[in-house]
């Protein structure tokens, strides 16, 4: 055995699961979305495109759609500012504290998502531990609501993703040359004018890496706006959940799945022609 | 310049560091108090809602569930995904890019569209509740981890290795069994670490597929919280939980050196 | 051990013939380089030998027996890579374990010619240090005595000695040619360095675009080149090209260089090689010399080179004894240089293949 079929003997068992069970799933939904939903008898046989009009035109939808992109917006921008200087130190630091840092920004990661939202319930609730805090110190007179709102998803969404941004930026930051930045350190150049002027524009490529990852990656988050967002402040994911879950619209569901992948694909395919077009000219 | 990092820069990255670390305390110190509301900082010091949470048969059969889910996702993903990328590593078939970057889409394509897509077929084939279909399921979500770590593995394990067994006379299979798999072994337990905690960790495709009376132990918590029950046995639960990834991690990066791989 | 044959070995990619009809026998016990320029083809056909590439055609014998199809692994051989490719996660011992293993040897003799393959390359002591903890000079030992080790039929080397420096490349010429004379295996060397080729080879075999140039003793090669791509690849050369007049070639700026008679027909286009060492440099004047100019000087050790100009546009370079009379020229100084045409390689211009 040589050559292709050894290869597609390798590869084919995984292939088949994938494309049985990702690819093919998804797109036998397509007609699914085309139906309407009739409560209580299921799904009527004639063939409609009001599920995507009825999402993209109802302002109900449209808030929903657009509070999902603003949350990934504002993560996104958030996991940036607090994720580079962590990152920039751990680039900079000893190799022993380094891997100390890696390891404190893993675990996190690794920690079930579930409890990583319970978390943070604890300390964002109306009697939790950060309105406590502030009361006790007498910042403020009574509590500020931080749940079941856009500040509690933002933070919970930030402290899930902010691991991804850092190890992405973290692998940007040590791929900067050092002697690019000392050879502008001997043309008198100003250790902060050093970092906008070469070390940030060189992380570029990483920056919008780790921020398709993370807006991607928040826009379709269930678990953690639905924990911290409860089951009236709706993000796309969560209204997809109740679709399926507790309306039983399976058709709405499925063309609200549709649109949030038609969103993710749109982002991933643009942010690759944009790298694209930057390694270009830097070839 | 100096090399060294800043205070500022310093004190900023250790805030950043602590807010990651944040939950995880609160929730780990919650668990002791021997209130029966959750409160923080806990009052007094109990192991009573480890001990009712561990003798919970609901609670048990949830953990049991979720090991067993995890530990068959990932061995399938292990063996599919070194063989897959062995394939794509060493070019054996066309299109190798177009097939890593269809093998790697789940880790960016949203969760829960794959969890609606699937329990709509499932539901058409009658395997929705299924043990074995849910694990094939976990196979689409942690077989990239593996992919991608035996990728990575295989960049700095060179053909010639192979070739050297073979003119020794090693071929095929026994010199990948005696040359590439030991090289690989570093990446194949990062890769099985990552596939296994993420299988442990989904929610948002598990929690379609169920069938009635099954619950993996993150679907148990999250439907427990929705409902508005945060107790001190959840907050139990989650320090095993926090244990539980904190021993692995610590064993994977002795074992492996593992960080390298995220 | 045995006598090596190709016949009409073919390569090809497509369009491309990589190594285009290869013939040629190696004798039983003997070292035979093949050198030539990169792309001509030298690690493709080392590569057939080994059973790494499977030729387009043509066939490949050991000891009268077709291998042409025989997997790499059943073929009884030893490859030093260009890379070394030792085994990472195997102390010394176990990489010169491995080929052993794999035929069957088993405890005490396995040990014993384990022990005995790393003595030839005088690394027994080194038997239980991992490859990454040894320089790159040990690495090539264990790599060498991991090919030998199992005592093939063959032994083949892919351009092994060219990641070492240079003081260390020489030594590893000579260790490597005495081993192989000891052996008694027939080897292939593969190499782009002719001065390696020379040293260790019995035999050289010269290839330009995946066609055989010449196949002849190092000397040969050197003295009587087949053509003008051997003549200019081999040594070092002035190269002038001209019409063949009255028995001379004209090279330009009226300067005529005497042929032997029956080189090539009145008024074809020919050229001609002369190596550096061909051509004496004396006092100005001397008797049947061209006149000339120094225009450098270098000393190279225990030679000195000089570049001169015989007319505009002409020039020459010259290698002599730095220490005989002819080593003090300074630049500037007029001179006599005396081309021994005898030498030189001389042929009618395109008829040469590859050049």
């Amino acid at each position: 055995m040589s050559g292709p079929f050894k290869g597609v003997g390798l590869a084919s068992p995984l292939l088949l699961v994938l494309l049985g069970l990702f690819l093919a799933p998804v797109l036998l939904m397509l007609p699914q979305s085309l139906h309407e939903y009739i409560p209580g008898t299921g799904t009527s046989e004639a063939w409609t495109l009001q599920n995507y009009t009825r999402l993209l035109t109802d302002d109900y939808y449209r808030e929903i759609i657009g509070r999902t992109l603003w949350m990934g917006s504002l993560v996104t921008f958030l996991c940036f500012l607090l994720g580079y200087p962590l990152a920039y130190f751990m680039a900079r630091t000893t190799p022993a504290w380094r891997a100390a840092a890696t390891l404190l920004v893993i675990f996190p990661l690794f920690l079930n998502l579930v409890v990583r939202s319970f978390g943070w319930i604890t300390l964002l609730a109306n009697r939790g531990v950060v309105n406590n805090l502030l009361m006790d110190i007498g910042l403020i007179d009574s509590p500020i609501k931080m749940l079941f709102n856009m500040t509690g998803l933002v933070i919970g969404l930030t402290h899930i993703y902010l691991p991804f941004m850092v190890l992405m930026l973290l692998t940007a930051i040590q791929n900067v040359p050092r002697d690019v930045e000392q050879a502008a350190a001997t043309l008198a150049a100003s250790k902060l004018r050093i970092f906008f002027t070469i070390t940030l524009p060189l992380t570029a490529p990483g920056i919008l890496a780790g921020s398709i990852l993370v807006f991607v990656l928040t826009i379709s988050a269930l678990v953690t706006p639905r924990l911290l967002g409860g089951p009236a402040y709706k993000v796309m994911a969560t209204l997809i959940y109740d679709e399926f879950m507790q309306k039983l619209d399976w058709p709405s569901g499925t063309s609200f799945a549709f649109i949030l992948t038609a969103i993710t694909l749109l982002i991933i395919w643009g942010a690759g022609r944009v790298a694209r077009k930057w390694s270009g000219g830097l070839a | 310049m100096s090399a060294r990092p800043t205070i500022l820069l310093t004190a900023t990255a250790a805030a950043v560091l602590v807010f990651l670390q944040l939950p995880v305390i609160v929730v780990a110190l919650s668990s002791f108090t021997e209130t029966s509301y959750l409160t923080f900082p806990p009052q007094g010091f109990t192991l009573r809602w480890f001990g009712s949470v561990l003798t919970d048969p609901d609670w048990l059969s949830a953990i049991g569930f979720s090991l067993g889910l995890a530990l068959l996702a990932t061995l399938t993903s292990m063996v599919l995904g070194t063989a897959a990328a062995y394939a794509i590593s060493r070019r054996l078939l066309p299109g190798s890019d177009a097939i890593a970057s269809f093998l790697m889409a789940p880790l960016v394509f949203p969760a829960v569209v794959i969890g609606v897509a699937l329990l709509q077929f499932y539901a058409h084939l009658g395997w929705r509740g299924n043990f074995f279909a849910l694990v094939a399921s976990h196979v689409v979500l942690t077989s990239p981890y593996v992919v991608r770590a035996c990728l990575s593995s295989l960049a700095g394990v060179g053909t010639d290795l192979e070739e050297a067994a073979g003119t020794l006379g090693a071929g095929g299979f026994t010199a990948f069994r005696l040359v590439t798999l030991p090289l690989l072994k570093p990446g194949l337990v990062a890769g099985g670490f990552f596939s296994f905690i993420t299988s442990l960790d989904n929610v948002p495709v598990t929690i379609f597929l169920l069938g009635p009376g099954q619950s993996t132990l993150p679907v148990k918590i999250f439907t427990a919280i929705d409902q508005g029950g945060v107790d001190p046995g959840l907050a139990a639960i989650s320090t095993i939980l926090i244990l539980l990834t904190g021993a692995a991690l610590a064993i994977a990066e002795r074992w492996v050196g593992f960080s390298r791989f995220v | 051990m045995a006598r090596l044959e190709l016949e009409q070995l073919r390569k090809s990619y497509g369009q491309v013939d990589v190594v285009d009809g290869v013939s040629l026998a190696i004798e039983e016990g003997e070292l035979v380089s093949l050198l030539g320029p990169s792309g001509c083809g030298k690690t493709t056909i080392l590569r057939m030998i080994a059973g790494l590439l499977e030729p387009s055609g043509g066939c490949i014998r050991v000891a009268g027996e077709d291998i042409t199809r025989t997997p790499v692994a059943r073929r009884d051989i030893g490859l030093v890579f260009q890379s070394y490719a030792l085994f990472p996660h195997m102390t010394v011992f176990e990489n010169v374990a491995f080929g052993l293993r794999r035929r069957g040897v088993r405890g005490g003799s396995l040990t014993t010619r384990v022990e005995e393959a790393l003595g030839m390359v005088q690394l027994a002591h080194l038997a239980d240090r991992f490859p990454r903890q040894l320089s790159g000079g040990q690495q090539q030992r264990v790599a060498l005595a991991r090919a030998i080790a199992p005592r093939p039929r063959l032994l083949l080397f892919d351009e092994p000695l060219s990641n070492l420096d240079a003081q260390l490349r020489d030594r590893m010429q000579i260790e490597l040619k005495q081993l192989q004379k000891e052996l008694g295996i027939t080897s292939v060397f593969v190499t782009h360095d002719q001065s390696e080729a020379m040293s260790i080879s019995d035999r050289i075999c010269i290839l330009a675009q995946g066609r055989i140039q010449q196949f002849s003793s190092p000397e040969a090669i050197y003295r009587d080149p087949a053509n003008a791509f051997v003549a200019t690849f081999i040594g070092r050369s002035n190269r002038y090209a001209g019409p063949l007049r009255d028995g001379s070639i004209a090279i330009g700026g009226g300067l005529a260089l005497p042929v032997r008679p029956g080189e090539a027909a009145q008024g074809t286009e020919v050229e001609a090689v002369i190596r550096h060492e061909d051509i004496g440099v004396l006092p100005a004047g001397a008797d049947g010399g061209l006149h000339g100019r120094v225009r450098l000087r270098s000393f190279i050790g225990s030679r000195v080179q000089y570049v001169a100009d015989l007319a505009p546009g002409v020039e020459i370079v010259a290698e002599v004894d730095a220490a005989g009379p002819s080593g003090g020229f300074e630049p500037g100084q007029e001179v006599a240089l005396k081309i021994d045409m005898d030498r030189a390689f001389v042929a009618p211009v395109a008829a040469g293949a590859g050049a």
